[in-house]
């Protein structure tokens, strides 16, 4: 079999998804190949590169990390921040943040967690 | 011997008579001719006797011991000369000993005396390090004293941060600070 580039693959999913869904049949198609090709440890940049074609084509998908959960009017916000043509949320709910939100889009992150900020606060910590 | 001595009292008695009878000069000095001429002899003959037989000996002991008493004051006289030498060599070693023990002290004061000061400038400068040290090993402790304070405070207060703003923080409060953090977020872009 031969080795695809991981920028190939990713065009080939992308552009089988429709309304920021990837068909099942290509995801299952994806991780046979993956295993087949014992490439399984290259899955999170594989959809990290997924995740970049779709942004150049205007398909944003935002990993959202909250204490709570999203309501509409923050994914409304979220979507005007990245001013892309469509945004896909992919939600997490982590108490362990706290409060605020955690943004991760291809290529660019906006981490507004309390957590965070605690955390800078003690990295700022006199060595 | 025995008869000698017997032929001169003989000779003596008959001299005795003659002379009575003749009355010369001789006599009236009152010297008997005879004996005188015997006793000459007899003297010549001791003295030829003792010359022969007796001084030599007597002359040979007393050169002898004029030999071992001259030897002897020779001895003395060396001996003598040998203790005056070596009294003077004495003497001389004693003076080069002085001076040499008085170099000595002296050169020994002197090292002494350095040797002290070095001592003393080494215990200044070392007791100055042991101060220099202890001062910056206290402020380094301080310094590291005043970090290690400085930090716990930062993570009480981040956990106590954590803690309050985690029971505290409702839905509402969230969003509101989500909003605040995406619309700040919009104005730095």
């Amino acid at each position: 079999m031969p080795k695809l580039s991981r920028r190939k693959i990713a065009e080939y999913v992308a552009n089988t998804t429709k309304d920021g869904v990837v068909p099942t049949g290509v995801i299952a198609e994806l991780a046979a190949y993956l295993a087949d090709s014992h490439r399984t440890r290259e899955l999170p940049l594989v959809v990290r590169t997924i995740e970049d074609v779709l942004a150049e084509r205007g398909q944003v998908v935002a990993r959202v990390t909250t204490a709570r959960g999203l309501d509409d009017s923050i994914k409304q916000s979220i979507r005007a921040q990245i001013n892309a043509k469509e945004v896909y949320f992919a939600e997490a709910v982590d108490p362990s943040v706290i409060g605020g939100v955690r943004v991760e889009t291809p290529g660019k992150t906006l981490d507004a967690t309390i957590i965070r900020k605690l955390n800078s606060i003690r990295s700022a910590k006199a060595s | 011997m025995h008869i000698i001595l017997t032929n001169f009292a003989t000779a003596e008695a008959t001299g005795q008579a003659a002379e009575e009878a003749s009355g010369n000069v001789l006599d009236s000095l009152g010297i008997d001719p005879k004996l005188f001429v015997f006793q000459l002899i007899a003297f010549l003959l001791l003295l030829w006797l003792l010359n022969k037989y007796v001084f030599p000996v007597l002359m040979k002991a007393v050169d002898e011991r004029q030999k071992t008493i001259d030897e002897s004051l020779q001895a003395a006289h060396d001996a003598e000369k040998q203790a005056a030498e070596a009294e003077a060599k004495i003497e001389a070693m004693l003076k080069k000993a002085r001076g040499e023990a008085a170099d000595i002290v002296t050169t020994a004061k002197d090292e002494a005396g350095a040797l002290v000061t070095k001592a003393e400038e080494r215990s200044k400068a070392q007791a100055q390090r042991i101060v220099d040290d202890a001062q910056s090993t206290i402020a380094k402790e301080v310094i590291a004293a005043r970090k290690a304070l400085h930090n716990e405070t930062i993570e009480l207060v981040a956990q106590a941060t954590e803690k309050v703003v985690g029971k505290t923080l409702d839905g509402k409060i969230d969003n509101k600070l989500i909003e605040a953090s995406l619309n700040h977020s919009g104005d730095k872009a």
